[in-house]
Formats: C-alpha cells, structure tokens, sequence
C-alpha cells in the first residue's frame, strides 16, 4: 500500500504527465462531440426527418408492410392458406398477424411463410420461433392460423389444412380490446455490397414480395366490417420501401403485395439509425495519450536512472510494478470513466440536435459501454507501462503499443471479413466488442461484420482477450524486472 | 554494530572484490575507472546480481529487509531525478514506500540546506544542489548504514566543507559511512581508513594512517598502488 | 551558402548513420511494410479482388512501414535533445535554418528511399502491375510522413510524446475523421 501511495506521488509531482494524463480525459471528450457533429442526417423532403420506431422492448424496430385485416373485437380465430410467396428475398414474409394497433412499433403477433426460412412464428419483433420442418416434396401451399384468447395469440401450421401444429404462443402488450387482425406480406430491402479495403459500395434498394391467400376463415368476436387493406409504417423515408397494394383474383383468392419488415432496427450500412458507441469515437485519440504517459511512467525512470532509487527504496521488483500498474490503470480508469460518461452524455444530444436515428440502449448497456472502454483505455496504459518496462525505451515501447492496440482496427476495415474477425478474435484490439450495444438477430439477414458494428467476440469476452494482453505483458515485466540488473 | 561483508566470483566487473567495513569511521572507497566501485554499490543495494559471492548489511542480504532505507541510506547518481518534480515530492515518494513521516522530508530539506528550493523542480537545480538533494534521499531513513558514490562532484567549495564535516559527524554518530571518490584530497582530509580497489579486486584496505605513514600522501598512495590497474590511459609522449 | 548547406547535409548525414537505431528503423519499415502488402494481396486475392485497385492492395503495407518511418525521423531529432547533443550541433551549424534544412533533407531522403525500396519490393513479390496514379498518391503520403515528423520532433523535442502525436495523427485522426 505505502509503495502504491509513492507511485501516485511521482505520477500526480511531474506536471507534464499528469497534464497529459487529463487532456486525454478532455481530448476524449472534445474529440468524441466533434466526431458526433459531423454525422449530420439531411432531411429535406416533405415528410421531415424521419423519426425513429421503438418497440414494446424498448428497441429501435422497423415495422413496414402491407396488411388486410377486420377489427377483432374478442376472442377469435383465423385460418388462411397461403397459396403461393414470390420474392427475391429469403427473409421476405406472407401470413396472418394479429397487433395491438396499426401505428408503427405496435405489439404483434405473426405466423407466417417466409420465403427461404419456412414457417415461422414471430411477435414483438425480436422473438422468431421456427414452425415444422418441411418433409421432402412438401407443397409450396401452406396453412396457417392465428388463435386470439385474451391478450394470448398463438400461431399454428399445417400442410393440409386438417392436422395443425402449434408453433408458438405470446401475450401482446396493450391488446386487451380491439385489435386488429388479417393478412399481411413483407420484403426487407436487399443489400448488393462489394467490401474492398476501407469502402464498400453497392446499394441498398427496397424490395416487394407478392402472396396469394385463399380459403380464409375468420370465426370469434369479428365485429361486422370489410377486410380493408393499408400501408402500415412510419411516413417517413427511415426505411425505404416499394409501394404495395392488394386485389381480388379471378379464383376468388387475394393476392397482396408488400415492401418493408417487421424486425428489430440493425447498425451499420444496412441500419437506419447509429449506436451509442459513436459518440465514444475520441477514445482513441484518449488512447494514444495515455499509452505516452503509461510507457513514460517506466521509460523515464529508466532514462534517468531513477529506477534504482526506487528498486533501492524497494527491493522487492514485483511490488514495484504492481504498485505502478495499480496507480496508471487506477487513476486512467478513474478519469476515463468520467470522461467517456460526458462523453456519452453530450454526444448523444449533439446526435439527436443533428435528427440523428440514436439507437436505445438499455442503462445496463450504456453503463457497459462507459466502463469498458473507459476499462480498455486503462488496460491499454498498463499494457503500456508493462512495454515500458520490458523494452527500457519509449519509442519502441510507444510504438508496440500503438501497433497492437489500434492497427488491427485500421486493417480490419481493409481486410475481408473472415480475416477481420479472425483479427478481432485475437489481436488486443477484441475489447472493442465492449462497445457493441445491437444483438445479433438471425431473422434479419444483414452482414454481420466488424464494420457494420458486429464484433465476433461476446462484450465482455473481448475484454477479456485484451485483459489477458495485459496479464501476459505484466508477467513478462515482473520476470525481466526481477532478473535483470536495474 | 554494523557490518558490510561481500566476495564476488569472476565476473569481469568485479573479481573476488572482498572487504568489510566498520562502523563508527569514515571510510574512503577509490580506485581508478573501472575499478569495480560503483559495481560493488549496486550489489550491495540488491541491484545488479552477482555471479557469485554475496554482499551483507547488518548481517543480511539487502533485497531481504524491510524498510530498507532505514537500514542503508544510499547515493548512487545525483542526476537520477525526473526534472519535472520538486526535490520535496521526490522525497516524499521515497519516504511513503518506507512509511517514513512527511515531516522527516522537511527535516532532511533543512539539513542539506535545500529548504528554500524544496518546491522548484528538480530540473533546474545545479549539480551540487543535486548532490545535497542526493544526500538528504540517503540520510531520510536515519540509516546506521551510509553508502555515497561520489558526493563531492559538482560542489563549490563551500558545500565540500559542509559535506565532510557532516559524513565525519554522522560517522562520530556510530554509523557506517562508505564514501567513494576520485578526489584523494577530500579522502584525506575526511577518511580515517581507504580501501583501494582495482581490476574489480581490494588492492589496500588500510587505516589512512599507514598509508601516509608510507606513502606520504593519499595521491602518492593511489598513484603507486593503481600502476598497474588501470584501465585507460592517455597516450603520447607524457 | 550552398557550400554551407552541403557540408551541414553531409553531417547530419553521417550521425544518422552512425546510429544504429536508424538502421534499425529502416529495415523494420521494409520489412513491416512488404510483410503486411503480401499478407494483403494473398487475402485479397482468396476472398475479394474484384473491384479493388490490385495496386492499392500491393502498397498497403505502407499502412505498418509509415510507423518505423514516422519514428526514425522523430528520433534523429528528439535524439539529439535528449542526450545533450543538440547544443554540439548548434555550435557546428550555428545558423538554425541551415540545420532544420538539412536535418529534414536527411529525414525525407532516408523516409522516401526506406518507402521505394518498400514499394519497389511489394510490387515484385506480389507481382503487381503498378497504377501509376496510386503509387503516387503513396509517395506524396511518406512525404508528408517524413515532414510531419520532422515537424513534430522539431516542435515537441520529447521523443515518447512526439512518438505518440505522430502515431496519433497517422493512425488515430483519420479513424475519427473517417467515422460515419
């Protein structure tokens, strides 16, 4: 403990370094709100800057498609076949849904035929449940029903329209009275994106599916009502979509056609909105400095021969390094913490004053966000100081440091993905998943790569592997520090 | 009572250098570039590792004690500092990992004479300020054990007085004080015994009275005694 | 005054390499920097390739090569504060200009002569058609590597804190910069 309180003293008694020390903390924090003002959303078309849906969850949603429905005033039961799907895209969905209201980000419930995925249950945007595998030679007609009983709706399958299975159930959140149930068809937009280094190109273009349904039955509570059919959606160009409609066919069956999803909103070129990690984007140049200051705290005693005062104060080497590690990665932390909660707290209004789409995130996952990097930021200066100590000079020490740390992110950007995930796997560079606040939904098929914000690593985990960066380089320091002559 | 044995192996720094040193006398440490001195300090002080043999204060082995400060007070380099802290706080970080009292640093401050200039940073002092702020890093722990390299380089006349009437003094106290230098004039006016080193070898280790009685003068005693040792000398005609 | 100038050129000339970090520095940046051009090219070619300038991937290891770079012009300045030995050149080459001139003349020709023999050997083990327009745009950047380190060194005199600002505005401006 004495050895620690000697530490603080060198650090916080040379001016330079503990001047240093805090313009990462501002420069973090100027660095961070400038890099949010520029992510300026120009919106001038008559409908205004798009505005963004936020799900029963709490989660930026997209919910666009094209329904049928009736009102429903109790409980009841709805039965289709759906005759045939046509759309390019796998995720593209026909089928019966059952919401609380039509606004946008509404509570629902939805079994449904998806084009390359079978039938799936689905409710409340992120919960998907896979209906009955589909036996070899399987007709590509399939029945569906949605059971209301309460605010209960549970979703069935069948191929034949006789033996139904039950794929999943849900409770819809403000659905005690009125809902509103019928048919609906959806087409998430396609991405056609080439990735070269640094860039990808291409375009993301609005797509639509179109479905025919026959042999609807509706028995229950049904209000007397035509089926009428609507655009649902936010008016606005948030996630752009194709015009769709529905018509009567000769048969008798009805065919619609639709554009858009019911899914949760993803990050990066395919997403609509950012995350709350860009407006933590000055911690690198935060990073940079107090990787100097760690590396100086060892180098400069080296430099001056200090470093026998302090071994002759305290012959035991480890405690020494222990003592310092202790006091850089504290004091970074501390100051990193503060520093990154500002930065947070002011990026995000900077992004919403810019009618920015700013992506919720849970308390929970704001605090993660704040803490591990204002931890990776600390981590880095220990690894630093610990580089410091093993190489006795700054410039190679600065320079191993820097190239660890943040070169595997430049190169990621120009490597494919499979080679950048791989990187981000193994290289100190992995604690940057502390950063990622959007799950993964494999109901949205969108790439889910380190550019798009999608790190390979659960958050902690990829703390983790820079954690054990720290460990192995402070072991390595301890073991030449104790053998070699100071 | 105070005692400072050590033997080394063959390494080519020190070789077989062996002397013990008493309490209660100045002792004057010298020898010729090279000759291994500030080698044997810093295995004294647990810093560089020996080969083979060992070196004791007060019996142990010095990376063992606690509090080692308030065992052995040492001056290795005057010009270890970080420029940028005051001489107080460089004091203060010393005497925290020794648990040693803020008000000791203060003491220390005023003995050296360094307490006006206690706040300005290190970087600016002169050599023989960095000398006294050496010698109060020594004196902080009021070690029984004294082991100064060269505390008189850089120093005005003045401070060379100051400084050998204040080693002779705290020798008088009972402490072990070894203090090594090139200038034979100061060991002779300060020592009461020298041990000569070359070659990483004890070539004397005699009360300074014997060797006056036989040599005349410490210089003529060095010169005589260090033909043979050392390492650089100037060519030409001289 | 040309005379003056050649003699300062072939003194700073000769420190630089007379120290062995400079060497040092020169083959970790060639080496880094055809090393990693490979590595790209070989991942390029297995995975993507169809769109990118083959070029561009062939000269990307100037992305690691410009640190070693970057450092070695750092150091031949910082260097000399550190150890004292600026006022030594100072009163050889008493006019200031004259020194900074010739001082970044060495810092630029040894960048650009480490940079082609990078480039030169990436394009031949990878065996790369060069597009003249990028191996341009390339040399301009280890230019301007060369410069602003000289400009750094000169300003900050610190060598760790000159490292980390050049390292930082290398690495760490254009991630920010670059950022949606």
């Amino acid at each position: 403990m004495s050895v620690v309180r000697a530490e603080w003293i060198k650090l916080r008694s040379v001016r330079g370094r503990l001047i240093a020390l805090i313009a990462a903390a501002v420069a973090m924090v100027v660095f961070s709100v400038f890099s949010a003002a520029g992510e300026r959303r120009h919106c001038s078309g008559p409908t205004g800057c798009p505005s963004l849906v936020v799900g029963p969850g709490g989660q930026a949603v997209v919910d666009s498609y094209e329904f049928v429905d009736r009102p429903l005033a109790g409980d009841g039961t709805l039965t289709v076949r759906v005759s045939s799907l046509a759309g390019a895209q796998p995720w593209a969905k026909a089928g019966l849904l059952i919401t609380a209201s039509t606004e946008p980000g509404s509570s629902y419930a939805a079994v449904m035929v998806a084009a390359g995925h079978g039938v799936r249950f689905q409710y409340d945007y992120t919960h998907d449940v896979s209906g009955p595998q589909d036996p070899p030679g399987a007709p590509a007609a399939r029945w569906l029903r949605l059971v209301r009983a309460g605010d209960t709706v549970t979703g069935y399958a069948s191929a034949d329209g006789s033996a139904w299975t039950r794929i999943g159930a849900a409770r819809l959140s403000g659905a005690a009275g009125v809902v509103r149930a019928g048919m609906f068809v959806t087409s998430p937009q396609n991405a056609d994106l080439t990735e070269h280094p640094f860039v990808t190109s291409g375009a993301v273009l609005p797509t639509l599916a179109t479905a025919a349904f026959s042999d609807l039955t509706a028995d229950g509570a049904w209000p007397a009502a035509n089926w009428t059919g609507r655009t649902v959606g936010p008016p606005d160009d948030s996630y752009p979509v194709l015009t769709g409609g529905s018509q009567r066919l000769g048969d008798g069956s009805l065919q619609i056609s639709g554009s858009g999803d019911i899914a949760p909103a993803v990050g990066g070129v395919e997403g609509t909105g950012v995350t709350i990690d860009h407006t933590l984007a000055g911690g690198f140049v935060a990073l940079i400095l107090v990787i100097a200051v760690g590396t100086l705290s060892a180098t400069s005693e080296y430099r001056r021969g200090l470093i026998r005062t302090t071994l002759a104060a305290t012959p035991r080497r480890g405690r020494v390094l222990a003592a310092k590690a202790v006091v850089i990665g504290g004091s970074t932390f501390l100051l990193m913490v503060s520093a990154a909660a500002l930065s947070l707290v002011l990026g995000k209004r900077v992004l919403l004053a810019n009618h920015d789409l700013l992506y919720p995130a849970t308390v929970a996952a704001q605090a993660r966000v704040v803490v591990g990097t204002a931890g990776l930021i600390a981590v880095a200066a220990v690894v630093a100081l610990a580089l410091g100590v093993v190489f006795r000079r700054s410039g190679a020490a600065i320079t191993v440091a820097v190239v660890a740390i943040v070169l595997p992110y430049i190169l990621f950007q120009a490597l494919p993905t499979g080679a950048s995930e791989w990187l981000l796997r193994v290289t100190p560079t992995a604690a940057l998943a502390i950063q990622q606040t959007l799950p993964v939904y494999r109901q949205v098929a969108i790439g889910y790569t380190p550019v798009n914000g999608y790190y390979p690593l659960a958050p902690w985990a990829g703390f983790a592997v820079l954690c054990t960066y720290g460990v192995a380089t402070l072991a390595l320091a301890a073991w030449l520090l104790g053998r070699r002559d100071a | 009572m105070a005692g400072l044995r050590k033997r080394f192996g063959a390494t080519p720094a020190l070789d077989g250098m062996s002397f013990t040193v008493r309490s209660g006398v100045v002792t004057g440490f010298v020898g010729p570039n090279g000759a291994g001195k500030s080698t044997t300090l810093r295995v004294v002080l647990g810093l560089d590792t020996p080969d083979a043999g060992w070196a004791l204060v007060s019996g142990r082995a010095y990376r063992t004690l606690h509090r080692p400060l308030c065992h052995v007070g040492s001056l290795l380099d005057a010009g270890a500092l970080e420029p940028g802290r005051s001489a107080r706080n460089h004091l203060l970080w010393l005497a925290r990992t020794q648990g040693i009292a803020t008000r000791r640093v203060e003491e220390v401050l005023e003995l050296v004479g360094l307490a006006a200039a206690a706040r300005r940073k290190a970087g600016g002092y002169s050599l023989g300020m960095r000398q006294r702020l050496g010698i109060a890093a020594a004196l902080l722990g009021d070690p029984p054990v004294l082991l100064l390299d060269e505390p008189f380089n850089g120093m005005d006349p003045d401070g060379i007085i100051w400084a050998r009437s204040l080693l002779r003094s705290l020798a008088a106290e009972g402490r072990v004080v070894l203090v090594s230098s090139h200038l034979m004039g100061e060991v002779q006016e300060m020592a009461d015994h020298v041990v000569v080193a070359g070659r990483g070898k004890v070539i004397a280790d005699a009360p300074l009275e014997d060797l006056l009685a036989r040599h005349g003068t410490l210089e003529a005693a060095y010169l005589r005694l260090t033909r043979d040792q050392v390492e650089f000398r100037a060519g030409g005609a001289a | 005054m040309r005379r003056d100038y050649i003699e300062a050129l072939c003194g700073e000339w000769t420190k630089a390499r007379t120290v062995a970090s400079t060497a040092w520095h020169l083959v970790a940046a060639v080496a880094s920097g055809i090393g990693l051009s490979v590595v790209v090219c070989a991942l390029a070619r297995a995975g993507i390739g169809a769109g990118q300038d083959s070029t561009k991937s062939a000269l990307s290891g100037l992305q690691l090569a410009q640190a070693p770079l970057a450092l070695c012009g750092v150091q031949l300045i910082t260097g000399e504060y550190r150890s004292g030995l600026i006022h030594t050149s100072l009163a050889a080459v008493p006019r200031r200009t004259m020194f900074v001139a010739a001082k970044v003349t060495v810092i630029l020709g040894l960048t650009l002569a480490a940079a082609t023999v990078t480039m030169a050997g990436a394009l031949l083990v990878t065996r790369t058609e060069p597009n003249p327009h990028v191996v341009l745009s390339a040399t301009l950047h280890v230019i301007y590597v060369g410069i602003l380190s000289s400009g750094v060194g000169f300003l900050v005199r610190d060598t760790a804190f000159a490292d980390a600002l050049v390292l930082g505005v290398l690495y760490v401006l254009p991630l920010v910069s670059r950022l949606r």
